[in-house]
């Protein structure tokens, strides 16, 4: 692992990307030494496109990632639990899984709110627990850079705040960790660590909110 | 109120039931009010007659004729999910396994009849074999091109675990083939059907097929258009097992 590898310094420099005939960013570089950082913008201005750039799922016309965590590990809004599995294969499916006993505070009490779907299969869950259960997966995870797009979806007022904390003490370890949300009131940041997506058409632009 | 389930109900029922009366309505105008001749179109009771007269009973091909259609399309079924399987696994297989596939994919299974009466003369293995290869190379194509397509969100997951798709067998390409494959399975049953059918034109002693080549041999049209009359309520049949059945097993779809 490089040295960059081992900071929680995300830092991107002249990134330009666009989809067919729909142009994202030009010249975009963003730095930041914040351990957890909340993105928000408009639907359809590049957070995810930036989000899968910075899990090297995407990669840019030009520019470069200067510095980058890593491992990542990044969850989509989409639900990609496999429905015709149970909870428990779903989670295993990542080598990294501890096992419902191998959580300490406060990641344990969330692993508790889902321990007893462990057998439901995850077609048969609602929307908040399919969520809960796909961040229940990241959160356990080695990596040392989360992206999370909208990770409070469909989460009950309980479950969303055991995330943030869960969220919180993932980064206060040593993880990175980038979110998008429109949650980000329930995270209580200070503005140095909220970014906001320009709405200047056709190309997005990132600033902190100040 | 306009176009509510009670209302649409009667009315689809009515149009069903038209659907299913249609054909022998015209079958009975055009022999008995159109006055067409026996010797190109047999009148319904003649029809009903022939049912009467075979000896074995038609149940008796009839469900000879199922049985094969039935282990030949499940092996067939088998085996083309099967390969598709293993070409996931890598790109050397798939690469190795799909020219020959796709050659054999488009014989047509009334033109290997004469192989597999010199291979298997005239056993039921051959019978069982031909619906086979009518089914499996279509099913592997089908398959394999259904793991060819993941939804983003899988696609993220799969490089964010750092997991290959084709190497999850039973947890996702099984699971994957089985919830897109069924469009494939009903057409490849209609191969499956044409594909008994002549397999039990030559050295057959029971099935539709001996019955339809039986009726040429002897010019009974009457029995030629029950045989066929069977085949298609039998294809019927089954299309609507495989619909009820695939209903099971996609339990993840089932509606709570």
């Amino acid at each position: 692992m490089t040295e960059a590898g081992k900071s929680q310094i995300i830092e991107v420099r002249d990134l330009s990307f666009a989809y067919p005939s729909m142009p994202v960013f030009r010249s975009f570089s963003w730095r930041t030494d914040m351990p957890l950082s909340v993105i928000q913008g408009p639907s359809g201005c590049g957070k995810t496109t930036l989000l899968k750039i910075l899990a090297n799922q995407l990669n840019p016309q030009s520019g470069h990632i200067a510095s980058m965590p890593n491992p990542s590990r990044l969850i989509l809004q989409d639900d990609a639990l496999f429905p015709w599995l149970r909870v428990d294969g779903n989670l295993t499916l990542a080598s990294d899984w501890p096992g419902w006993d191998g959580f300490q505070e406060p990641f344990a009490t969330f692993a508790a709110l889902l321990a007893p779907l462990h057998r439901r299969y995850a077609a048969f869950l609602s929307f908040g627990q399919r969520r809960a259960v796909e961040l229940l997966r990241v959160l356990s995870s080695n990596a040392r850079l989360l992206l999370l797009d909208e990770p409070l979806n469909f989460l009950d007022s309980e479950k969303r705040a055991l995330a943030v904390q869960c969220l919180r003490a993932r980064a206060e370890s040593g993880t990175a960790v980038v979110v998008t949300t429109h949650y980000d009131a329930d995270f209580g940041l200070e503005p140095a660590a909220r970014f906001a997506f320009g709405t200047d058409l056709p190309v997005s632009s990132l600033r902190p909110l100040m | 109120m306009k176009g509510s389930a009670q209302e649409k109900k009667p009315s689809l029922l009515l149009w069903r039931a038209f659907g299913v009366a249609a054909i022998p309505l015209l079958w009975w105008a055009m022999t008995d009010i159109v006055g067409v001749s026996g010797r190109y179109l047999p009148s319904i009771t003649a029809v009903a007659y022939a049912w009467q007269r075979v000896s074995p009973p038609i149940w008796t091909h009839a469900f000879f004729t199922a049985s094969r259609l039935s282990v030949g399309f499940v092996l067939g079924t088998a085996l083309g999910i099967g390969l598709a399987l293993v070409m996931a696994r890598s790109p050397a297989s798939e690469a190795a396994l799909i020219p020959s596939i796709q050659s054999l994919r488009a014989i047509p299974a009334a033109a290997t009849v004469p192989f597999f009466l010199l291979w298997f003369g005239f056993s039921e293995g051959g019978r069982y074999a031909l619906v086979l290869l009518a089914v499996a190379f279509n099913v592997a194509v089908a398959a394999g091109q259904i793991l060819t397509r993941h939804s983003s969100a899988h696609e993220c997951l799969f490089k964010s675990l750092g997991l290959k798709a084709g190497h999850l067998t039973f947890r996702y390409c099984l699971p994957r083939i089985l919830e897109d494959i069924l469009p494939t399975l009903r057409y490849s049953m209609a191969l499956a059907i044409g594909a008994v059918t002549v397999s039990e034109l030559l050295g057959s002693q029971v099935g539709l097929g001996y019955l339809i080549q039986t009726s040429r041999l002897t010019f009974s049209l009457d029995l030629l258009f029950l045989a066929m009359i069977v085949l298609g309520a039998l294809s019927a049949a089954f299309d609507l097992l495989l619909k009820v059945l695939w209903g099971v097993i996609i339990f993840w779809r089932r509606p709570q």
